[in-house]
């Protein structure tokens, strides 16, 4: 008996003792980091967000529902604020465990109530990443069926709904509810907007200290995160929006700052890694690079067109000379997402074959004059459509370069009158599944985006595409997905050119940072430690 | 007096409706679709749709700046759709850093600048009068982001005399908004010293040319005024040389330095976006040029109606200031 109750005492101490530790948050000194990006914090609503600037902000004042598996390399979504889950009714109903004891940063549990609270939110306000369950799921679809039970129906089968998940982040329902102003939603006002557009109502790493939506944001280790702290853990962090490159590379040098975004120039780059104290990390990211062309319309709606100007393309000047580096694109997939097909293979320049399609096209090059869309300021879009131009002049196609407002080349992609014939395209994956550069670019639902200025149609694909979703097997559903990338691929709706290097430079006494390939989670500063020996 | 300035600050309405008409049309008629862009290249035809509603572009042009107009009425200027929030409280929070940015570049300009013409007009064609024109050249030619950069590189990180950017470590209470008046009136002087360092570097960029200017024309109007005959009159009744020319002379050619510090107010505050991007100053240029990029309609007019009326003001300052300066317009 007395053994019986040494051991739960023993049990009891250590249990506090975690408790505890973790309560009081990071042990040790202060630790402050400064990271340098070169977009504007536009938001801090996580029913808002977009761009990458924003992201970081909440990811790291939020936690979402479930978390990339950064720590294994993997995209993948894992268990986070969801501990566990099922799926039912031939993959049309997910019932979550919400984990017990995260707290927000008010003291508050965060429960099934809060998760519904957040989903209905973002589907009420229709901003920010909201359209990622159209048409699968409404804000009644979604209820707490326990106090850390929450059970999702959707209208069908959507095999990268657990991907999307990354993007619900929880906010304190109470929280929000107290701050609410008069709107348009009801009972729930104007649902926190006005509120959450200046304060944070989550339960992430660290706390809001200061923002003045401009230039600075400023954070603080929450000491109640549920998953505790470590030594050398970063305690505070100042969030500088700086423009200048050349600002960015002095505050890096001169030690003002930790870390600086990945949008530099690849000479920028070249010349940190030649720096020591700084270290730059290369990796392929998982963005791809093509120039899309328009099927619709002829004479590119002839496949043997759209041939001949991808034979054409000088891809290996492309990569080493503009990119500096970038991996050669296989298909519209990039190469480090799962459920890449390794059967596609990149396209290859092949003149002599370019003019073969020409000619048994019955075209001749000289009657064939092209628009290249690239948006204004894109260096980068620039450089290849000099390149191409060159490339299509030596087999007698002309090439004119039209560089276009962002805005515009948006619009005008809208609609089918006014959808560019060729365009320059950066397109980083929008969730972590391959449904984003197969479904996303080449289902006939998504035409009117410059996602899919190609406007492509393909029955046997579309037919794939829908089967991938509704599929429940993993291993048969990224079978249908790459089975999709090799149709597509025969069809030539893009110019496939390079998935560039994912850098990012920051000092060599920073560690832990891993990138997967998601917009955002790379720049978690939870994950990062200090070591100055 | 008070007639004249009467006058003046009506003749204020007329230019800033015309400006609100022009700047209203001009940010609707931009090519490109901002409910799009903000929401993002997924968005539905009906996320579209509502957000549209929601902004009043369902409505025809006449109807949507007649709703504007009424919501100006009430300090309503729509919601930002890059910020996502009212662009009066936009303008608020950014406002305060630009405005005493430049008001401290101007007062380096002309504090330095006017004694610098003057000295030259003293001495012309010697080598003060050289120096002041091998410092006026560059500082009117040199582009203002790269005199930034460079004195960010030496002064800011080789010596380590000033922080390379922002607009304080540790922010004064707030009363104004203004740094500077703020640390003084709550006594704050770690908070004054600190805003100081950072407000060096960028004033001095943003002075550079305005100071050469200044200069330039101070030395040409004070050339003129010296070789007037009232100056050889006073000269012959024995006023020594200094008062001669700072009591009498500065006076008479003061009136055109005026007028460049009145046109280059407003100016300074449009063109300010590059010293605020080179040193991440959180102010209202470098907001409004990141507006027009985002085609944030609201917030563009918004910020051309604050720099225009600034423009305006500082002109209705200045026109009385003549009034002090010079006691025949003031008469007149």
């Amino acid at each position: 008996m007395n053994t019986r109750l040494a051991r739960v005492l023993v049990a009891s101490l250590v249990l506090l003792w975690t408790g505890l530790a973790s309560a009081q948050g990071p042990p040790g000194k202060d630790i402050h980091f400064t990271y340098i990006e070169g977009q504007v914090v536009t938001t801090i609503d996580p029913a808002k967000h977009t761009d990458e600037s924003s992201h970081h902000a909440i990811i790291n004042m939020y936690d979402p529902l479930l978390y990339p598996k950064v720590a294994e390399g993997s995209m993948e979504p894992g268990p986070h604020v969801a501990e566990s889950w099922r799926v039912t009714d031939g993959a049309k109903t997910y019932t979550f465990q919400i984990r017990k004891g995260i707290r927000f940063h008010d003291g508050k549990e965060l429960t099934a109530d809060d998760v519904v609270f957040s989903f209905r939110r973002m589907v009420a306000l229709k901003k920010g990443f909201s359209w990622l369950w159209n048409d699968v799921l409404t804000a009644e679809q979604v209820r707490a069926v326990g106090p850390q039970t929450v059970v999702f129906t959707l209208n069908q089968p959507y095999a990268p709904f657990l991907s999307t998940l990354t993007q619900l982040f929880i906010v304190n329902r109470d929280q929000v509810l107290a701050n609410k102003k008069p709107g348009t939603y009801g009972d729930a006002g104007d649902y926190g907007e006005a509120y959450l557009g200046d304060n944070v109502a989550g339960s992430g790493p660290y706390t809001k200290e200061s923002w003045d939506r401009q230039t600075t944001l400023a954070m603080k280790a929450f000491p109640g995160y549920w998953r505790g702290w470590k030594p050398n853990q970063i305690t505070r962090v100042t969030y500088r929006t700086v423009q200048e490159e050349a600002t960015m590379r002095t505050l890096l040098l001169g030690g003002q700052a930790d870390m600086i975004d990945q949008w530099r120039t690849p000479a920028t780059f070249e010349q940190l890694k030649k720096t020591p104290g700084i270290v730059v990390d290369e990796t392929p990211s998982a963005q791809l690079y093509h120039i899309e062309l328009n099927t619709q319309r002829a004479p590119l709606s002839d496949i043997r067109v759209r041939k001949a100007l991808a034979f054409a393309f000088d891809y290996k000047t492309a990569i080493d000379q503009i990119f500096k580096g970038a991996v050669p694109a296989k298909g519209p997939l990039p190469n480090r997402v799962y459920g890449h097909s390794e059967k596609v293979q990149a396209y290859a320049q092949n003149v002599e074959q370019a003019k073969k399609e020409l000619a048994d096209a019955g075209i001749k090059p000289a009657q064939l004059t092209f628009d290249y869309w690239f948006p204004t300021g894109n260096e980068i879009g620039r450089q290849i459509g000099l390149l191409f131009q060159a490339n299509l002049a030596a087999i007698g196609i002309k090439l004119n370069l039209k560089e276009t407002p962002w805005a515009q080349m948006v619009q005008a992609s809208a609609n089918a009158e006014t959808n560019p014939d060729v365009a320059s395209i950066f397109d980083t994956l929008k969730y972590p599944h391959p449904d984003s550069h197969t479904y996303g670019m080449y289902h006939p639902s998504a035409w009117g985006s410059y996602r899919t200025i190609s406007r492509y149609k393909n029955d046997e694909v579309t037919k794939v595409l829908e089967q991938a979703r509704a599929t429940v097997d993993r291993d048969a559903q990224l079978g249908l997905y790459k089975r999709s990338q090799e149709l597509v691929v025969q069809d030539y709706p893009s110019i496939y050119v390079a998935n560039p290097l994912h850098r990012i430079a920051f000092r060599d006494y920073v560690k832990g940072y891993r990138y997967v390939g998601l917009l955002g989670y790379d720049v978690a500063f939870y994950d990062f430690t200090i070591d100055k020996k | 007096m008070r007639e004249f300035l009467l006058r003046r600050l009506l003749q204020v309405v007329p230019t800033v409706l015309g400006l609100l008409v022009l700047i209203f049309v001009v940010s609707r008629v931009m090519p490109g679709d901002p409910v799009r862009l903000a929401l993002g290249p997924e968005a539905t035809r009906q996320q579209i749709a509502a957000y549209e509603e929601k902004l009043g572009l369902d409505r025809p042009l006449p109807s949507q700046f007649g709703h504007y107009v009424a919501g100006l009425l009430r300090g309503d200027l729509g919601e930002s759709i890059r910020t996502y929030r009212d662009v009066r409280l936009d303008i608020r929070d950014f406002l305060p850093a630009t405005v005493e940015l430049v008001t401290v570049a101007l007062v380096i300009a002309v504090c330095l600048g006017v004694p610098f013409g003057i000295v030259a007009a003293m001495y012309p064609n010697t080598w003060i009068d050289n120096l002041s024109r091998l410092v006026a050249v560059p500082g009117v030619a040199l582009p203002r982001f790269w005199v930034g950069i460079l004195l960010q590189v030496g002064l800011a990180y080789q010596l380590g005399l000033f922080p390379i950017v922002g607009r304080a470590v540790r922010a004064p209470q707030t009363i104004t908004g203004l740094y500077l008046l703020d640390a003084t009136l709550t006594g704050d002087g770690g908070a004054l010293l600190d805003a100081v360092r950072h407000l060096a570097l960028p004033a001095l960029t943003l002075a550079l040319p305005t100071l050469a200017q200044v200069a330039r024309l101070t030395r040409a109007a004070m050339i003129d005024v010296l070789k007037r005959p009232f100056m050889l009159v006073h000269a012959a009744y024995g006023v020594p040389p200094r008062r001669l020319v700072w009591r009498y002379g500065l006076r008479n050619g003061l009136t055109s330095v005026l007028t460049l510090v009145g046109m280059t107010y407003g100016a300074l505050i449009e063109n300010a976006f590059l010293v605020e991007v080179v040193f991440s100053w959180p102010g209202l240029s470098a907001y409004g040029a990141a507006a027009v990029l985002a085609k944030d309609f609201n917030a563009v007019v918004g910020v051309t109606l604050v720099v225009g009326l600034s423009f305006v003001l500082a002109n209705v300052l200045v026109d009385l200031l003549y009034g002090y300066v010079d006691p025949r317009i003031r008469h007149n």
